[in-house]
């Protein structure tokens, strides 16, 4: 998973995609404009994707580009944004 | 693109919805902002419409409605898709934890701002209260009508046993779970008239706060109302009710107890809403569960939430300037 995939799922689900091209994959996905709706919108593709339930703390920490990529590749994988 | 819901499953849900009443009601609510709030569309509005919803008509009969009525309308949808349902089912991941989640110190980078298209000086954000029971506020800033802090908040587990006030709890909670009052969305002036929402059958949680804390006080025992932000994925507005035992503020939260009902497993954590502190819920300076955001001195619209970040931050090193609350306020 690179971050310019987790950058695909993000802005399927933005009302306004453009937001995200100004940010750079470390950048707080809110206070870049992205709602709390739209969050939890991510939250639900990367479960759809993941075929299971995000954890808590996973939740917590879905704040990035980044962080959306890390979720998506998971323990072990391969990222190829890192 | 957002999947939208079918607009025979919402007119299904707004059968028999309490509706806001009609002189709180305030219907501006168009497609554009359902669609962007709601998952709702066109043919979903007209559908209710139809159906009977309360709405008034714009300019080019397209029907406008109150925003906390169509949010109640998604809510009771079922579709699960709708933000509302996904951002309840999320909160549920919370509450069904092992209790040392709910209690462990945790240090959260925080940033709240106004909502955005208008100018950051006719907001005002209501402060974080640094003063309470379990917060330490390491740094707070505030620039543009935006806060940004660093704050740890350590949970407790701590029982209310006086059976008077849990007495109090239960009457409430028995309301909500036997539907006579329907936990449901309630617009901000409605919710400053908290007992005609109550006798109306309609509450939120803090409708639900301020009933509570008000019955309790009526008894000469102290409690408040206190409103502030859930941290995490969701970064919401919520209120609960503190009520002062053992020389010290406790915590009660129907809501929460309400919301884990019906799912198996958080037994536990529905008894913790009867007296714990939990770790992600940060309070602001309010007794009275006055609204977060204020317009031009009036509460905000209903569809204008603060914006919240929240995630999980290293604890400082050094606390020197930090504000550390003490256990009796």
């Amino acid at each position: 998973m690179t971050t310019e995939t987790a950058r695909d799922l993000i802005r399927s689900v933005m009302e306004l995609p453009e937001l995200l091209e100004a940010i750079d994959d470390d950048a707080d996905l809110r206070m870049a404009g992205i709602d709390s709706g739209e969050l939890i919108l991510v939250a639900l593709r990367c479960e759809q994707q993941l075929g299971r339930p995000l954890d808590e703390s996973e939740l917590s920490g879905l704040v990035s580009v980044r962080s959306v990529a890390s979720i998506l590749t998971g323990p072990g994988g391969s990222d190829g944004a890192a | 693109m957002k999947a939208l819901v079918e607009p025979d499953v919402l007119v299904g849900a707004a059968a028999g919805l309490r509706t806001v009443p009609p002189d709180f009601a305030v219907y501006e609510a168009d497609a554009q902002l359902a669609t962007r709030h709601l998952s709702m569309d066109h043919a979903a509005l007209a559908a209710l419409a139809q159906a009977g919803l309360p709405h008034r008509t714009d300019p080019h009969g397209a029907p406008l409605f109150d925003f906390t009525d169509l949010t109640n309308v998604a809510l009771r949808s079922g579709s699960g898709t709708t933000v509302p349902e996904l951002a309840r089912r999320f909160l549920l991941r919370f509450m069904s934890g092992e209790p040392r989640s709910w209690y462990e110190e945790r240090t959260w980078q925080i940033s709240v701002w106004p909502p955005k298209g208008s100018a950051a000086d006719d907001w005002r954000l209501l402060p974080l209260d640094g003063d309470a029971p379990g917060i330490t506020v390491h740094s707070s800033t505030r620039t543009s009508g935006a806060i940004s802090a660093v704050v740890t908040i350590a949970g407790a587990e701590d029982a209310v046993t006086d059976p008077e006030v849990l007495a109090l709890y239960e009457d409430v909670y028995d309301a909500l779970v036997s539907g006579d009052v329907a936990y449901q969305s309630v617009p901000e002036a409605l919710r400053h008239e908290h007992e005609r929402a109550w006798a109306e059958g309609v509450a939120d949680c803090v409708v639900i706060s301020r009933v509570l804390a008000g019955r309790i006080v009526a008894t000469g025992r102290r409690a408040r109302a206190r409103r502030g932000y859930l941290l995490g994925l969701l970064g919401s507005d919520h209120a609960w009710t503190e009520v002062h035992e053992d020389g010290r503020w406790k915590c009660l939260d129907p809501v929460f107890e309400l919301l884990a009902r019906a799912t198996p497993g958080t037994e536990r954590f529905r008894a913790a809403c009867r007296g714990g502190r939990f770790n992600r819920l940060v309070p602001c300076d309010t007794e009275r569960a006055d609204p977060l955001i204020t317009l031009a001195g009036r509460p905000a619209p209903a569809w204008a939430l603060a914006g919240v970040s929240s995630r999980p931050a290293e604890h400082p090193v050094s606390t020197d300037n930090a504000v550390t609350a003490g256990s009796d306020q």
